[in-house]
């Protein structure tokens, strides 16, 4: 069942320049999907227009059967986002945020303190919960950020450049969630340029250069017996 | 709980100082807090004495019906032009948008959310203004109950129509605006066309009342006050609201005010992601580096071209910082087609007879509240925020990067300021001896705005803000600046116009002045060294 399904997504900057050009793409339940390219090749354009944050030209892009344009509160009520420089509202604590975004999601109580106890232990930072994220590094800013999106179980996580930052054991960590995720149904749909982690994590993978989709489909049929590296750089190599 | 209520709550609670206080072990930014709070609630208590005072005297001496019309009038103009100044800021520039946007609530929820966080930043002044002018109405006038409550009740309706707005115009012009490459430098110039001619709406108010209504006007203050209630409906309606219990007048307060707030956020939240989107293009060059681009300069030069760049890319900075240079040259140019008497009368609030005195030393005085009112340096340091590590991290003095700054501001005023000054002594015909006085008045007073509010702005830096808006109209180094230097200026200012202008010795209370002046501006500089590493 495609979680996530984009079909012609094009976005237009100034009139002419297109960022995004013609974007197909497919997540399926169960898949984490990863989403490569150089930097400026339209990687957080096209995650931000999927995650309802920005307008977009043409195209269509559907989230669990519902059009981001139309009926974009049924999508949001099943993504997650976890942008690349989380900006946070510093003057909150951890947990008054948390809170936030469990009131946001009409998260019970109960479930919201099972959630938030669980995966703040699990990523370390259960002691500074009360401390104002003012007073957080980048990494723990990233883990408050990360158990948000996880607070209400979302059929869709999305996130653009989740591992910089975050020390390897919360790393893991978000590893270890990603699967567990996707055995219970959900999809991840990432962008990332830490290649070897993408060839490792991910089912399925696609390339994005200059707004255009260049290669997209399952890691071991897009690779085959090279490195995810070798052919990413086979890929955007200009002509 | 309502999602616009959530939004709200965690907006005002995310930038609130009692939640520092409530939750941070960091001593300094506690005692930051804490300041924060008396030096606000002293202002407040300033405004809530002076309202009140001037409402109780009004009452007490018979002009009662006056009263009502006095902070209405007031609560609209503030609320519009702080709003239209900062609405831009919390409507747009926020951080938090990709956070919100890909969250659950609905575009008119998210948006309405920053005009009631706005809403309620206003509503402490409004109800201090409003309710320590009903304190002295009450005392003074002895009203009836039913004005009591009607006053209480509409005060929280009245900041309404003025910021809806101020936002609608904020949000024109963020349209216009998003769809140009150079954004910023194009929404700039659309809030200083729209803005400027309403500075001069008093003017020409006032004007018109003088010229068809000589005989039924008193002068004063006061009946300014109310002479204006006549033209802002929401005054009218309140004045005639608690006057005459006049119900048709309650019912247009309520009414215009849900309404229109109601369909103005149905539409506005229509285009929102469109604006935002447009205003989050980013365009890069494709212009190549030129040799001219690898230019070495000295490490002031380079700081102050930094804080060029950090000026025109911000709206909010430049909107907010610049006007008073915008205003200065506007000035600058009036001067040379407008009777200055007639002017320099209207701007008093009295007849000023300047026929026989030096009057081109009076105008600089003037111009000083446009280049002198806040100067870059006060907000400069807070506004590194997350990037100060840059300036920490490289192996520059402290002191370079002040005194780069410094130039910066010193180059975005001091110009401006000659430039009015001089074109007062072409219209006003000074002597040689009145032009130089006037010219080292000019470069005096911008040397010390300059050193002061670089001292107030590194003593009381804010780093970690939410929004550029917070540091640059309600940051406490910008008010640390404005108190002293505002109420400094009329009082030593005035003083000095007032003793030159009745001895007829202009020229020599002016020198002084500008003595004093650069002896302040020498002893904040001293000052800053303090700072230097």
């Amino acid at each position: 069942m495609s979680i996530l399904k984009i079909e012609n997504y094009t976005k237009t900057y100034g009139g002419n320049k297109k960022a995004c050009d013609n974007v197909c793409l497919s997540v399926e339940s169960g898949d984490i999907f990863g989403f490569i390219g150089h930097n400026g090749a339209g990687k957080s354009t096209t995650i931000r227009a999927v995650v309802g944050v920005m307008d977009f030209d043409e195209g269509t892009i559907e989230i669990d059967g519902h059009d981001v344009r139309k009926e974009a509160l049924e999508c949001k009520k099943v993504t997650a986002y976890i942008p690349d420089n989380p900006d946070l509202y510093e003057n909150l604590t951890g947990i008054q945020y948390l809170n936030f975004i469990a009131d946001a999601f009409g998260i019970s109580r109960e479930e919201r303190e099972e959630k938030i106890t669980d995966y703040a232990k699990r990523f370390g930072i259960a002691d500074a919960l009360k401390s104002l994220i003012s007073s957080y590094s980048h990494g723990m800013k990233q883990k408050v950020a990360i158990i948000g999106a996880l607070i209400h179980s979302p059929k869709l996580l999305v996130m653009d450049e989740p591992f910089v930052g975050l020390d390897p054991q919360a790393a893991f960590t978000l590893k270890e969630i990603m699967h567990e995720m996707c055995e219970n149904g959900s999809a991840v749909f990432f962008s990332t340029h830490v290649l070897d982690v993408a060839e490792r994590l991910c089912n399925k993978i696609a390339i994005i250069k200059k707004g255009r989709i260049i290669a997209n489909g399952k890691v071991e049929e897009l690779i085959g017996e090279k490195t995810l590296e070798e052919v990413f750089l086979e890929a955007v190599k200009d002509e | 709980m309502n999602d616009q209520i959530l939004l709200l709550k965690t907006i005002i609670t995310s930038t609130s100082n009692i939640n520092v206080l409530r939750h941070s072990d960091d001593k300094k930014k506690r005692s930051l807090a804490t300041g924060n709070i008396i030096g606000f609630g002293f202002i407040y208590l300033l405004l809530a004495i002076y309202t009140g005072g001037i409402s109780f005297g009004m009452s007490y001496f018979g002009m009662a019906e006056a009263v009502p019309g006095i902070p209405a009038t007031i609560i609209f103009a503030l609320s519009f032009f702080l709003t239209l100044f900062k609405a831009h800021g919390i409507l747009f520039g926020y951080k938090e948008y990709d956070m919100l946007m890909s969250m659950p609530f609905t575009v008119k929820n998210v948006v309405s959310s920053r005009f009631l966080f706005m809403y309620f930043d206003n509503l402490k002044w409004t109800c201090v203004l409003s309710f320590s002018s009903l304190i002295g109405y009450i005392i003074g006038g002895k009203p009836s109950g039913l004005s009591v409550i009607i006053w209480v009740v509409l005060t929280f309706f009245l900041p309404v129509i003025p910021m809806l707005i101020a936002v609608f115009i904020s949000a024109l012009i963020g349209g216009i605006g998003a769809g140009f490459k150079h954004k910023n430098i194009v929404l700039t110039i659309l809030t200083f066309i729209l803005v400027i001619p309403l500075f001069f709406v008093r003017f020409f108010i006032e004007d018109t009342i003088k010229n068809n209504k000589i005989e039924e006007v008193v002068t004063g203050s006061a009946d300014a006050f109310s002479n204006a209630s006549g033209f802002i409906p929401t005054a009218k309606w309140f004045s005639d609201a608690v006057n005459d219990h006049n119900i048709l007048a309650i019912i247009l307060i309520f009414a215009i005010s849900i309404t229109a707030y109601e369909v103005f956020f149905f539409i506005f939240s229509r285009f929102y992601k469109g604006i935002n989107s447009k205003l989050s293009e980013s365009h890069t060059s494709k212009a190549r580096v030129k040799d001219t681009d690898f230019k070495a300069r000295s490490v002031v030069m380079s700081v102050c071209i930094k804080e060029a760049k950090r000026f025109t890319g911000s709206v909010a900075y430049m909107t907010n910082i610049g006007m008073g240079a915008v205003m200065s040259v506007v000035f600058g140019i009036a001067i040379l087609f407008i009777n200055v008497n007639k002017m320099i009368s209207s701007m008093a609030g009295m007849e000023v007879d300047l026929s026989g005195v030096a009057a081109a030393l009076v105008v600089p005085v003037l111009v000083y509240f446009f280049t002198g009112m806040v100067p870059s340096t006060a907000c400069s340091m807070s506004l590194e925020g997350k990037n100060y590590w840059i300036m920490q991290s490289l192996p520059l003095k402290m002191m370079d990067v002040l005194k780069g700054k410094m130039l910066f501001n010193i180059f975005l005023f001091l110009p401006v300021g000659l430039f009015a000054t001089v074109m007062s002594c072409i219209s006003l015909k000074a002597s040689p001896v009145e032009v130089v006085v006037a010219l080292c008045y000019t470069i005096t007073v911008n040397l010390f705005s300059t050193a002061f509010g670089m001292l107030v702005g590194v003593k009381n830096m804010q780093l970690d803000w939410e929004n550029e808006i917070q540091i640059i109209k309600q940051g406490r180094a910008v008010a640390s600046y404005l108190l002293p230097n505002m109420f400094g200026t009329m009082l030593i200012g005035g003083g000095a116009v007032a003793l030159g202008i009745a001895f007829k010795i202009l020229p020599i209370t002016i020198g002084i002045l500008s003595a004093v002046y650069l002896l302040l501006a020498l002893l904040s500089y001293s000052k800053l060294k303090k700072y230097s590493f």
